[in-house]
């Protein structure tokens, strides 16, 4: 039950989240914003149930997932344990670093590999890739090298950037070009000063003797310099050619990592943080669909196991298996399921392994988006018991997400009901069942089939679909649907405390009953 | 409910449908008997897997062969068998005697012809009209499932209606051809709560309209509640339990029904703890012998396991295939 002298454990204020919508192809501009979120307000306290419930497109998996940071909030707080996770994550940190710096030094190693083989076919098909993806008005550009014959690329670094502008698109352009006839020049020169080609020739390997391979060699040289230097100016990438001594790698490894650190202090969008992960172990995520969320090549042991291993939960590989093994009973898993894979389980069970996973980092809270609703009817009943159990013994907090009403009702201790990226109404689950003061819980409360004929009611049958979430228009959300609707809910109600703990966003929620014409 | 003797429109009798795979043969649908007279509304009523969706499409012949084949039974529209018919005649009752909608209205449709295409073909199809009388009809329909300015709205393409529109629309196709039978497989379950307390509003209003029989098929015990008339639960491929509405959920006999409603999270009233059917359901390759609840069931004997329950007639329209029916 919601305990008012507690302290809320998540506190979420004004949280928005509008996902732009752009236009155009070379410049674009947004053209209005998909309101998923817009403005909410709620806490949760210890060891409760919030049931969030709403219909498709309310806004609240995009709710659920602010409070797990995988979304970035456009504004808004959302406090877990006193600390405002919107603001993890977004600086530079050491770990971006280091883990680029790794994917360049391996990157360099292939690069130096090719050199060690005296091939010039090999230095032909080693080179420098640039790629680049266009997707939702985001630019990736990666780069990677190409090992011989396109057997294989390392990537050694890659930027998203919301820059779709001519410049940047010209620039890339020129990089491009730049970089593949650098790269053929550059083969043909090295082929024609390689040790195989004066054996082929019966030339003595060691001294390049054809004129044009010279030219090309010292060309090579400087326009590999000169692309170097340009590719760190415009991408903050480097390049490193591809010349015949060692040195030079060296060089060009300094360099390499140079241009990395410039590269990293400029991208800021991984959100990869040591307080991002300290933070996610307090909270962890059951997904809605078990076929999906486990990874098919994984055993139970693996999938469970991952967690403990990246939080250093188990000192030896001993304690590990033992861990696992309470997981699994803790979920209701047989021990010799351990190394089975996914598929060989039905899908109760493998909403079981979700659930260890989620439990393996001693969570304090979980967001369970829509828990049951892939499973069966009496597999549903299992889940939400096993769900009941855990939060007994473990004392967890539960954020249900779900668009099913016996659900919510049958697993929260206080719901909030959601349309269209606002919060309409939140209440203890027993007054809101009892006494739904919105106009929009009430007839979403009387759609829901009864599994009871002797219960026939009139149900309410609101007129039209859901609104759409883009540029939505002033005023209450519901007000075209609502059949109470009058002049005033053309400006927006705020969410009022109309009795203790019951907040109702409607102008009319105090004397509903009376505007109703009906008598509860 | 009771109904005439001659109001029988369908008398499924031992329908058996496999699935003949690699694995083995898949026993979906085994010795179903049910009758569908005019004017009722039966509920098929099952989790997944259960065999109620073979159920249908076997009834039009519409299961996918290979690897599926009716390997038995009969079953009579109108007196007349239809699995003896020629692929040509059941072409003829197909959408239009029989109609069937579908569960998930966004690929029912095909997305890059107008409604008015899809919807005018099945008339045109089955009715000797020519094309403006066969609009002037796909109108009608349209206004009569009650889609807002049906006469321009004819000629969109799916992509511009919403969800539960694009039902109605499907829905209107189904009636185009005034069918004596609508067959509806989990027609609201990818709809949302207040589309589908639409729909089902519609559905029931149109079947009352039009004396249509309807064999309605969920998993929703809701939804039946709502709409159907009679039940028909089915377990593995079984009918385990017929009866009407009202008995089904007050006095359920067999024990799968009973464990099903206890199962389930009710929003009408507060539930301390939910009642659980322990393990999964069965493999149809190599169903369990005897009651094919019987692994899972809390009453099962000896006898479950080796023999196969008979019909038990509770009373003269409730039937148990239990072993113990009535004496739970």
């Amino acid at each position: 039950m919601a305990n008012t002298t507690k302290n809320p454990i998540i506190s979420v204020k004004n949280l928005v989240k509008l996902f732009p919508i752009r236009e155009g192809i070379i410049r674009q501009s947004v053209v209005g914003n998909v309101h998923a979120v817009d403005d909410i307000t709620f806490d949760v306290y210890e060891g409760e149930t919030l049931g969030l419930v709403g219909e498709s497109g309310c806004g609240k998996t995009t709710a659920g997932r602010m409070l797990l940071h995988l979304l970035e909030p456009t504004s808004g707080s959302v406090i877990i344990n006193n600390q405002d996770i919107t603001r993890l994550g977004k600086d530079f940190t050491w770990n971006n670093m280091i883990y680029s710096v790794i994917q360049i030094l391996i990157g360099l190693a292939f690069l130096t590999l090719s050199y060690l083989i005296p091939s010039g076919f090999l230095a032909f098909g080693t080179g420098i890739f640039l790629d680049s993806t266009f997707d939702n008005g985001y630019v990736t550009i990666s780069g990677a090298f190409l090992d011989t014959e396109g057997a294989g690329m390392v990537s050694f670094a890659s930027l998203t950037r919301n820059w779709p502008d001519l410049s940047f698109l010209i620039a890339l352009l020129f990089i491009w070009v730049f970089a593949f006839t650098l790269t053929t020049l550059l083969g043909a020169g090295m082929f024609l000063t390689s040790p195989i080609y004066h054996l082929l020739r019966k030339r003595p390997p060691d001294f390049p003797t054809t004129k044009t391979g010279v030219y090309l060699g010292v060309f090579g040289v400087v326009s590999e310099w000169i692309l170097m230097i340009l590719v760190i100016i415009v991408g903050g990438r480097s390049y490193f050619p591809n010349i015949a001594t060692l040195s030079f790698t060296l060089l060009g490894c300094a360099l390499l990592i140079v241009g990395g650190i410039f590269w990293l202090r400029i991208d800021k969008n991984e959100p990869m943080d040591k307080k991002m992960r300290k933070f996610r172990k307090y909270v962890q995520l059951i997904f809605q669909d078990p076929y999906s969320s486990l990874n098919p090549r994984m055993t139970v042991y693996d999938i469970i196991s991952e967690g403990l291993d990246l939080y250093g939960l188990a000192t030896s590989q001993k304690e590990k298996e033992q861990k696992v093994l309470e997981l699994m009973d803790l979920v209701g898993l047989a021990p010799f399921h351990i190394y089975r894979y996914p598929h060989e389980f039905s899908g109760g069970q493998r909403q079981r392994i979700g659930i260890a996973r989620a439990l393996s980092v001693n969570p304090q809270i979980i967001i369970a988006d829509e828990p049951v609703s892939a499973l069966d009817v009496s597999i549903r009943a299992q889940i939400l018991n096993l769900l009941d159990d855990l939060q007994t013994t473990l004392g967890l907090t539960y954020i249900i997400v779900a668009h099913d009403l016996s659900v919510i009702r049958h697993v929260s201790d206080r719901v909030a009901v959601m349309y269209v990226g606002k919060m309409m109404e939140i209440a203890s689950t027993d007054e809101l069942f009892k006494q739904p003061l919105h106009p929009y819980t009430e007839a979403l409360m009387s759609a829901v089939p009864i599994p009871d004929p002797a219960k026939k009611k009139d149900r309410i049958i609101l007129r039209g679909d859901v609104p759409t979430p883009i540029n939505p228009q002033p005023g209450c959300r519901f007000k075209d649907r609502c059949n109470y609707a009058k002049d005033k809910c053309n400006q927006e109600p705020p969410l009022e405390e109309v009795t203790p703990g019951h907040r109702v966003a409607c102008w009319f929620s105090k004397d509903i009953y009376s505007v109703r014409g009906v008598v509860a | 409910m009771t109904y005439a003797e001659d109001s029988v429109l369908l008398d499924v009798e031992n329908l058996k449908t496999q699935f003949f795979t690699e694995d083995g043969v898949v026993k979906a649908v085994d010795n179903v008997s049910f009758k569908l007279h005019r004017g009722e509304v039966l509920g098929l009523v099952g989790e997944s897997g259960c065999g109620k969706t073979i159920t249908s499409l076997s009834i039009l012949k519409l299961v996918p062969d290979p690897p599926g084949k009716i390997v038995g039974g009969k079953v009579f529209f109108n007196d007349e068998n239809l699995l003896d018919l020629s692929e040509e005649k059941m072409r003829d009752i197909r959408g239009n005697e029989i109609a069937m909608i579908f569960q998930d209205p966004m690929t029912s449709l095909n997305p890059v012809f107008t409604i008015k295409n899809q919807l005018l073909e099945n008339i045109k199809l089955h009715q000797d009209v020519n094309d403006d009388e066969a609009l002037e009809k796909g109108i009608e329909v349209m206004q009569m499932v009650g889609i807002p300015e049906a006469k321009r709205r004819i000629n969109d393409y799916p992509h511009l209606f919403s969800g539960g529109m694009r039902q109605r629309v499907m829905i209107a196709m189904a009636l185009s051809c005034n069918p004596q039978m609508l067959i509806a497989d989990e027609p609201t379950t990818a709809l949302d709560v207040t589309i589908q307390a639409q729909v089902l509003d519609l559905i029931k209003d149109l079947q009352e309209d039009l004396n249509m029989a309807v064999l309605y098929i969920t998993h929703n015990l809701g939804v039946i509640a709502e709409i159907a008339d009679n039940v028909a639960v089915m377990y593995a491929g079984n009918i385990v339990e017929y009866t009407d509405v009202h008995t089904i959920y007050e006095k359920p006999d067999h024990p799968y029904t009973r464990a099903l409603l206890s199962s389930i999270p009710r929003m009408d009233k507060k539930i301390s703890r939910l009642g659980v059917i322990r393990g999964n359901v069965p493999n149809l390759i190599n169903p369990p012998s005897g009651c094919r609840f019987h692994p899972r069931c809390p009453y099962a004997t000896e006898k479950c396991s080796t023999q196969v329950p008979p019909y038990v007639k509770i009373d003269p329209s409730h039937f148990s295939l239990c072993h113990y029916a009535a004496t739970l």
